[in-house]
């Protein structure tokens, strides 16, 4: 029993990460941007590769200046233009969606279908409270609060985010104020970038890595913003957990085919009963 | 040849098909309906257990193509108040839900999918060679395509625009729009299904995974190449995308590859229009 709600919240983690690097720049910019994915399929390849070669820190400091540079390269050559033209958000949706689809098809074509695993050194689970977990199982715990805490010290206390949060409220206005809107945003893609990186190495070291494991962390991550709420960042950082808790506990009681299907579900769901999400805030119409 | 022209053909019917009930819904409704997939599937997966049933080629036919209709009516029916992109995400989420359900049903036959597929057979006359269900297939199209000719150039079809345009004025001037959207995604629905019959019966294998992402960047491709609420628009742009992988053929990549570069290919040139010219080749009319 405790070792499926430690399972719930070792992939929990993953999917708080992820959500919370979708949310940030979501908060900026107010598009779905699922080309976060595509981030992640990067830089966990980039880990992955590079881990035999150079060992852990070189590979995951490589993983994240990938993931950091596409996201800035993305948002400088296509988002920002469309942000200007002031474009829809379901046609930016769209193009992220393009973007991440094509970089896994780049991928794909590089490094073939072929699913892969990091040949890490063989780490020998503890027993803990009637549960077994590796100490890389604990070290993601564990990295993960961490930088949840960080990151709720950086847009609580720091100047860019004081910029984020302005932003996220109310745009024009604060850019009247003078704040600089477009530094504001590509600061949160760097972010974004970062935290999509540390995702990634998570996933390289505690799973399979598969070109296509930019969408399917993606939606889930998505899954977990919605569940949420997409209005506040903590919320979808909570929906990070709730997912993966649900996840496990679903595939415990129904069947453990059934394990993917269930973020879906309560993605449709959230989005028949209660759009805004969980902890989010309704505010007027949505579209 | 002949068979090989043949078959691109039928796959070119389908894809005008497909694209067709996405123009349908997502250029004249205006409902960016991102589950159209899942109805092809839908189709396609009825019409293979129905015949394996032993139903007959008629019946199959009929619930192939009635019950994506249905399931079209009730999505929208589940997510009438949502709009812009929660609506496509709410129906993303339900092309997931179908992924899931055909790969861990045992109707369905889990990720192996069904092989097999019995090809139509219509008053003991059987269609299995490409070119004789070439024939078939242009039949059934060009009925579909007339309909729906009649149907977007019509004040039907007007309606329908305006809705897009501004469903609160049509709504004050006492149209209906409700019942004009349930037509119009029944139809849509019927289609798919239509298409995902000839997609099932022509390659007679099908699994969970032709029916998620990919196709779905296929048809999105097509239906903004050729722009929103274009009729002509459509049919042009479905010769160009299944066309092109036709080319690289020709090139002579490796197999393994070639899935891949399609779908790079398709997704830059969708996002390219998406960014330059984000009305489309044939259109004048632009989403937001």
């Amino acid at each position: 029993m405790f070792q499926i709600f430690l399972n719930g919240i070792i992939i929990g983690s993953i999917y708080a990460l992820i959500a919370l690097g979708f949310i940030i720049t979501y908060s900026t910019t107010k598009f779905l941007n699922f080309s976060h994915g595509a981030a992640i399929v990067i830089s966990a390849y980039a880990f992955a590769i590079l881990y035999q070669y150079i060992g852990f820190v070189g590979a995951f400091l490589t993983a994240c200046l990938f993931s950091i540079l596409f996201n800035v390269i993305t948002y400088l050559l296509i988002y920002k233009r469309m942000l200007y033209k002031k474009t829809s958000k379901v046609i930016m949706l769209l193009v992220s969606f393009g973007i991440m689809i094509g970089v896994e098809a780049i991928i794909q074509i590089i490094f073939s279908a072929s699913p892969r695993r990091v040949s890490i050194p063989i780490n020998i689970g503890i027993d803990f409270f009637d549960a077994i977990v590796t100490p890389i199982q604990i070290g993601i715990i564990i990295v993960t609060l961490l930088i949840l805490c960080t990151a709720y010290l950086i847009i609580k206390k720091t100047r860019v985010g004081l910029g984020i949060r302005a932003i996220s409220q109310n745009k024009e206005l604060s850019e009247i104020y003078g704040i600089n809107s477009e530094k504001i945003i590509l600061n949160s893609f760097i972010i974004a970038g970062l935290l999509a990186s540390i995702a990634a190495v998570a996933i390289a070291l505690e799973y399979v890595i598969t070109p296509t494991l930019g969408t399917h962390y993606m939606i889930k991550g998505f899954a977990a913003s919605v569940t949420g709420g997409l209005s506040t960042i903590y919320g979808s950082v909570f929906g990070g957990y709730v997912i993966g808790l649900l996840e496990n506990y679903g595939a415990w009681y129904f069947s453990s085919s059934f394990k993917d299907a269930i973020a879906f579900f309560v993605l449709f769901l959230i989005l028949l009963i209660k759009p805004e999400g969980l902890f989010g805030i309704r505010k007027g119409v949505r579209g | 040849m002949i068979t090989y022209i043949a078959t691109i053909l039928v796959f070119l019917i389908y894809n005008i098909l497909t694209a067709m009930a996405a123009n349908l819904t997502i250029g004249y409704l205006g409902l960016f309906n991102l589950g159209l997939v899942a109805l092809v599937g839908i189709g396609a997966y009825s019409y293979a257990i129905s015949m394996n049933a032993g139903l007959g080629f008629f019946l199959s036919f009929i619930i192939a193509s009635i019950l994506p209709g249905l399931f079209s009516i009730g999505l929208y029916y589940i997510t009438r108040r949502l709009k812009g992109d929660y609506f496509g995400i709410a129906t993303l989420g339900f092309s997931y839900i179908v992924y899931a359900i055909l790969l861990n049903f045992e109707f369905s036959n889990g990720a192996f999918g069904i092989a097999g597929i019995p090809r139509p057979n219509l008053f003991g006359l059987s269609f299995n060679t490409p070119e004789l269900f070439l024939i078939f297939s242009t039949i059934i199209f060009t009925i579909i395509i007339i309909i729906s000719y009649k149907l977007t150039h019509s004040r039907f079809g007007n309606l329908m625009q305006a809705i897009r345009d501004d469903e609160t004025s049509i709504k004050v001037l006492g149209k209906n729009t409700d019942s004009v959207k349930y037509k119009v995604l029944f139809f849509s629905g019927i289609i798919c299904g239509i298409s995902g019959f000839i997609y099932a019966s022509f390659v007679t294998f099908i699994d969970p995974s032709s029916f998620l992402l990919s196709p779905l960047i296929v048809v999105l491709t097509i239906t903004i190449l050729g722009g929103l609420a274009s009729f002509s628009g459509t049919i042009y742009a479905s010769i160009i995308i299944t066309l092109i992988p036709e080319i690289l053929r020709f090139i002579g990549l490796p197999s393994s590859i070639l899935g891949p570069v399609r779908i790079l290919i398709y997704s830059s040139v969708l996002v390219m229009i998406l960014m330059y010219k984000s009305n489309g080749l044939f259109s004048k009319i632009k989403y937001d």
